[in-house]
């Protein structure tokens, strides 16, 4: 009895920090809002049931056209208002990702491998941290459905809030380069995902290895950018196969795609996820040994995860899915 | 005028090639098979590299007009299906078109295009117990890049028991059982 009362009380807690955290972003949703002109919100604001939902790419701008503010079209204080935003919904390692990611799409332009000519507008695809793009679908509220749209080339943010739920799903990020330096620092924006990847292979025996290689070449994502609504057949190595270690190394791989979202929202769906652990399989296709360029997929009950290089350690695309709450699915009765 | 538009689309080709270093010279191939009871359910998606682009828009815009018509379309399906062999148990399956859909060519010279198939072949009831299907695409052999999978059956009848590809997963082999439900 005791227990079952600790219980409830640890669930209405993770509760209520989730509520907290959705007050929060909605918080500083509504301070950007007040910075902008009425031609600002409307740009910023899609009805509830805006196909502006399901709309994002890995693609550039010029090659894809997004809706939304535009980080290059703001004041100082808008831009910072929006930024501000990002870091209320994201944990601190999510918003770091985000901006590197942002980042690296600002010297693209300038990497081996990447587009000639400098950044920035006139040259029909646009590159730069410019070009991100922000938007709402559905009024920012504490209680009812909305999401918090953000992205531009090589990543997708949709966070979708429901009250104490939340889920990213999908939100997609990418990294070209993979690695680059700024003074002198090295930033690789996807490492934790690649580095925490080689570590669990490296850690399989013989015989799940054997499960966990697909067998076959996977050159791109197969759950990408306007594959809603599909759900492929799990393949590779069963999670229960693992050790409690390599369980515990798969779930902090997971956590690479679901603690993006501030660590309130995060921690329920990583709840989920461990309880999915007995039906979630993790497969593996390319080199097993650190540097090369290897795909994997990490498939449960409510999870797809995607890391797929483009011909090359210095490309990645990844995918993050839930196929039971994508765009918050569960959520639309509210 | 005519030079500034072709060396404009050049630049944006080159551009939108080395922009992303995304697809560049071959086409990918991404089907979904769908296992029925009666059959199967098949989505093909082609998507050119953007070098490729003018290819795959000189196969299905035959008139040139700058658009796909419903018959081009129709044309440029069964083109494609004309290269596609699918198996049950052995034994040839005749696929039809139930959809075909294209983008604005535009976004095919952009990289973002993808020539979308939906095909079914039916068949009786399957008998209960084990089955083998076979999906081989040969369309575009040694220009394509595929992915295929079997997605998760809608049918409770049906189970996934393997999958079996090619190196390149120009064939699919999925190994499933069909069991009746009610029973």
């Amino acid at each position: 009895m005791i227990g079952a009362v600790a219980c409830l009380g640890v669930l209405v807690t993770a509760q209520g920090a989730s509520a907290e955290a959705t007050a929060r972003i909605v918080a500083a949703a509504q301070a950007l809002v007040a910075t902008l002109d009425e031609a600002g919100r409307a740009k910023v604001q899609f009805p509830a049931d805006s196909p502006q939902r399901s709309r994002w790419s890995n693609l550039p701008t010029g090659i894809y056209e997004r809706a939304g503010l535009r980080l290059g079209d703001l004041t100082p204080p808008q831009r910072a208002a929006a930024m501000g935003l990002l870091e209320a919904a994201l944990s601190p390692d999510g918003y770091r990702k985000v901006r590197e990611i942002m980042h690296g799409d600002e010297v693209l332009p300038g990497a081996p491998g990447g587009p000639p000519g400098a950044a920035g507008p006139g040259r029909g695809i646009r590159f730069g941290e410019d070009e991100y793009y922000l938007a709402f679908v559905g009024a920012p509220s504490p209680t009812a459905r909305w999401m918090l749209q953000f992205g531009g080339h090589h990543l997708a943010i949709n966070l979708t809030l429901a009250g104490a739920e939340a889920t990213l799903a999908p939100t997609h990020t990418a990294a070209q380069p993979a690695r680059y330096s700024i003074e002198g620092r090295t930033v690789r924006p996807l490492g934790d995902e690649n580095d925490r990847a080689f570590a669990l292979m490296a850690s399989l025996d013989a015989a799940q290895r054997a499960k966990a290689l697909l067998g076959y070449d996977v050159t791109d994502l197969v759950l990408g950018p306007g594959q809603d609504g599909r759900t492929i057949q799990p393949e590779g190595l069963p999670a229960s196969a693992l050790s409690a270690a390599q369980q515990a190394m798969l779930l902090d791989l997971v956590r690479e795609w679901a603690g993006i979202a501030a660590d309130a929202l995060a921690a329920p769906r990583m709840d989920e996820v461990r309880d999915g652990l007995p039906r979630t399989f993790f497969a593996w296709s390319g080199p097993t040994t650190e540097g090369g360029a290897a795909y994997f997929r990490i498939q449960g009950p409510a999870l797809v995860i995607e890391y797929a290089p483009q011909r090359g350690v210095d490309h990645i695309h990844t995918i993050y899915r839930d196929p039971t709450n994508d765009y918050g699915a569960r959520y639309a009765h509210d | 005028m005519r030079t500034t538009s072709l060396l404009g689309l050049a630049g944006a080709l080159l551009a939108a090639a080395g922009a992303s270093a995304h697809r560049r010279e071959d086409y990918l191939q991404a089907a979904r098979v769908g296992l029925e009871p009666e059959g199967v359910l098949i989505t093909l998606a082609v998507t050119p590299g953007v070098a490729v682009a003018e290819e795959l828009i000189e196969a299905l815009d035959r008139d040139r007009d700058g658009a796909s018509s419903a018959r081009e379309r129709e044309t440029f399906a069964a083109l494609v299906v004309s290269a596609l062999r699918v198996e049950l148990d052995g034994r040839p399956l005749t696929l039809h078109v139930v959809s075909s859909d294209a983008p604005e060519l535009a976004a095919f010279r952009r990289g973002e295009g993808a020539f979308r198939l939906t095909l079914r072949a039916r068949v009786p009831r399957v008998a209960d117990g084990p089955h083998r299907l076979l999906f081989r695409n040969a369309y575009l052999a040694g220009h394509g890049a595929y992915l295929a999978n079997a997605l998760v059956p809608e049918s409770a009848e049906v189970t996934v028991t393997a999958q079996h590809r090619t190196v390149d997963q120009s064939a699919l082999t999925i190994e499933y059982t069909i069991s009746d439900a009610r029973r």
